[in-house]
């Protein structure tokens, strides 16, 4: 069941990282942190592809629209369910395509509804 | 003497006519059958009786039947009506140089006809009268002459002043003078010397019909010299010389000047009041300068100052307007260049061609040394201006070739006004160009400020999920401080943003009802801790070219208030499609506002209610008249206390950027 139920979280603040990580975790997701785009695609080239992804927008070396560009670029990656959570209030699910946007600090409950909604 | 009437005839001018100039002793009868003879009709010189005055003889006109008196010329070839009663002989009017005309006499052949003794009386009474008639005709055809002379003369001087009047330009003015003006004078050469504005130099602009080595175009003559013209400009009066060597008397310091001068010379000062306009100099074959010519050269010189001061007043105001136009167009176009290299490009296009051939902006060391320069830089006529403002040195600005005119000293003027303006538009551009990398750097500050204060909230609100379970009531307090602390974080950053007068837009078609539907979606919770349900109605199809994010902070700020304050009784929400404009009505049954707090309260840091009662900065409103006014539109409110407010927001449904 754990091998499922994997989200690759690509975020660089260690604290909401390891938190949510955390979290997560105490819902039975298997959770793979990566700290910025570039280490997120490593780790979606090496084959690990998860069910979910979870993805920060303000990061250092390649940001999360750069990565979403890439993700989407690569038809193995493409229609991997991705949720934006960010800081940036115009960020919004239409203009990044992507299939939820929550702000930071989020609603913890909304954003566990709709990761599960990603599991049914 | 001779017991006869008796007629003069004269001939005219053109030797063309015979006019009757007198007669006397000849009565009605006379003249009725001596008609041809004594009427007062002028003869040609087809008349019969012109052949008289030809044969320079006295003829006896006769009937070819009468006899003829000896020694007597007898013209009966004529065939002229006579009257058998009158006998009509004629003498010529004449002195050893020329005929002036006839003398006829009639009398009556009844009583006694003309024997030999009155003919030769006749001879002698025709003699005497004729050097009498000769002299006086020659005394009035001499002052026919003079006549004849002042008359070409006004005609000629009605033509310059004709002229002088039509023309506008000082150009125009100097080429009527020097060619109308000459010829009214019957001047064969002229010159003209104008004061230059500055008043301390004469300068030739028009020279014909004299010597090259008199003057040439464009030679100048400083006032406060010996030169003949610069003495007589500064005298005033006119100075006649009438002879080659008067001419020479006058211009002995300047050797070769006069050498092919000859002829009679007028040198005339041209002043209106006491102020010196020019010189015109004229010169004659011949010239008496008596006092007839003097007053018309005077009154000439008098129309040519006036005309000349008009064209002068004329130019000066032409170029006064044209100036002033070109700085209005400078500084319209300094006005829109906001950035450098555009009012380094409006200013080079301002001074060339216009001012100078060539200009190069030279800006100093706090612009990079940038330079920027147009047109020819020639080696002539450069000139060097400062480019400062507000007392600071901003760089230099180079003009080559600068047009001749910009000697004047309203040009001048002029030119400084455009530097100046060149100035404050450089300083402008640096001020523009200054403020643009602070609004840049505070923009990336306000994004890093939002991204860091958010963060750690983030983190907060998570840990506080984990210990719902372990500490429920300490979490549930946490998570509200929290809450406060997201709304404060926000309001802080949009403060910063909207003080400042910079609210960036980014308009899309937004769905007003669907927008409404999701805030309040988000505020489910909102409602159901206050008691208070929202009712939404929409008419039409409210949508338009919003800002999303901003519209939807107005529509949670406005219902998040009615929750708070709406005394847990329901909140209706209506939204009207109206041609141009949306409508929204937010309006709760609660607590209502005071009617003097309903003045200030889309003001800064202001509340209807005191902040002990209910949390938050009091900006809520006044971001949403920031919002709302950005996107042209308006915010209200009506309230009664305790029974509940309205608050409209009317959005025009394109920005009107947008509609431009």
């Amino acid at each position: 069941v754990s091998i499922v139920r994997t989200i690759l979280l690509v975020e660089d603040d260690r604290d909401v990282a390891e938190t949510l990580a955390g979290l997560l975790a105490r819902f039975d997701y298997s959770v793979r942190v990566a700290r910025d785009g570039q280490k997120a695609l490593g780790v979606l080239r090496a084959g690990e592809l998860p069910r979910l992804i979870l993805l920060d927008l303000m990061m250092p070396n390649m940001d999360g629209y750069r990565f979403r560009n890439s993700q989407v670029e690569d038809p193995r990656f493409a229609e991997i369910p991705t949720i934006v959570i960010t800081a940036d209030p115009r960020a919004t699910k239409e203009k990044l395509g992507v299939a939820a946007c929550f702000r930071k600090p989020f609603d913890v409950e909304a954003l566990l509804a709709e990761i599960a909604r990603h599991f049914c | 003497v001779l017991d006869a009437g008796a007629a003069v005839e004269l001939l005219s001018d053109d030797q063309a006519w015979l006019v009757q100039a007198a007669v006397d002793h000849v009565d009605r009868a006379q003249v009725a059958t001596c008609a041809m003879m004594l009427g007062d009709e002028p003869r040609s010189v087809r008349d019969p009786v012109f052949v008289v005055a030809r044969a320079r003889a006295v003829v006896l006109v006769a009937r070819p039947d009468e006899p003829t008196l000896a020694g007597v010329a007898a013209v009966q070839t004529l065939t002229i009506p006579l009257a058998r009663t009158h006998a009509v002989p004629a003498a010529l009017l004449c002195t050893a140089s020329r005929v002036v005309g006839l003398l006829l006499c009639v009398r009556d052949r009844t009583v006694s006809n003309f024997n030999l003794h009155d003919i030769a009386l006749l001879t002698r009474i025709a003699d005497a009268g004729s050097i009498d008639i000769a002299r006086a005709l020659s005394s009035r055809t001499a002052a026919h002459s003079e006549a004849r002379v002042l008359a070409e003369r006004g005609a000629r001087m009605t033509t310059v002043t004709s002229a002088l009047n039509d023309a506008a330009r000082v150009h125009d003015v100097v080429a009527v003078l020097t060619d109308h003006g000459a010829q009214a004078a019957f001047a064969t050469g002229a010159l003209f010397a104008r004061v230059e504005p500055e008043g301390q130099i004469l300068r030739v602009l028009s020279s014909r019909g004299l010597d090259r080595s008199f003057s040439n175009v464009g030679d100048t003559i400083p006032l406060d010299s010996q030169h003949p013209l610069a003495r007589a400009a500064c005298n005033g009066e006119p100075v006649w010389l009438p002879s080659v060597e008067a001419v020479a008397r006058y211009f002995l310091h300047v050797p070769g000047m006069v050498a092919a001068t000859t002829g009679a010379l007028a040198i005339l000062p041209m002043r209106i009041d006491d102020r010196l306009l020019g010189v015109l100099v004229l010169r004659m074959p011949t010239a008496t300068f008596d006092a007839q010519e003097r007053g018309l050269l005077r009154i000439l010189v008098r129309h040519a100052a006036h005309a000349l001061d008009r064209a002068e007043l004329y130019e000066s105001e032409r170029r006064a307007v044209h100036r002033l136009e070109q700085v209005a167009a400078v500084s319209a176009a300094l006005a829109v260049s906001s950035d450098l290299t555009s009012t380094l490009t409006t200013i080079t296009e301002a001074f060339v061609p216009a001012v100078a051939e060539g200009v190069r902006v030279e800006l100093s060391a706090e612009f990079d040394h940038r330079t920027h320069a147009t047109g020819v830089a020639t080696d002539e006529r450069k000139r060097t201006l400062e480019l400062t403002a507000h007392g600071e040195s901003l760089g230099q600005l180079r003009l080559f070739g600068v047009r001749a005119s910009t000697d004047d000293a309203d040009d001048t003027l002029f030119v400084e006004e455009l530097a100046r303006r060149a100035s404050l538009a450089v300083h402008a551009a640096r001020t523009f160009r200054d403020l643009r990398a602070a609004i840049d750097a505070r923009e990336e500050f306000l994004s890093v400020a939002g991204h860091e204060l958010r963060t750690p909230l983030t983190t907060l609100k998570m840990c506080l999920f984990g210990m719902r379970d372990t500490s429920p009531s300490e979490a549930r307090v946490a998570e509200r401080q929290i809450a406060r602390l997201e709304t404060v974080v926000d309001q802080l950053l949009d403060i910063t943003k909207m003080s400042a007068g910079r609210l960036n837009l980014e308009p899309e078609q937004v769905d007003l009802a669907a927008l409404v539907r999701e805030v309040a979606g988000q505020l489910d919770h909102a409602q159901q801790s206050s008691g208070s349900e929202i009712a939404i109605r929409v008419q039409g199809s409210p949508a338009g070219m919003w800002d999303r994010f901003r519209i939807a902070q107005v529509i949670t700020n406005l219902l998040t208030n009615a929750l708070k304050y709406g005394g847990g009784r329901p909140v209706d929400v209506e939204i009207d499609d109206d041609a141009d404009v949306v409508r929204l009505s937010v309006r709760d049954r609660g607590i209502g506002i005071a009617h003097d707090a309903l003045q200030r309260i889309f003001d800064r840091f202001e509340r209807a209610v005191t902040s002990r009662e209910y949390a938050g900065f009091g900006v809520g409103l006044w971001i949403c008249r920031q919002i709302v006014e950005a996107h042209g539109g308006v915010i209200r409110v009506e309230s009664k206390p305790a029974e509940g407010s309205e608050f409209l927001v009317v959005l025009p449904k394109r920005l009107q950027s947008e509609v431009a």
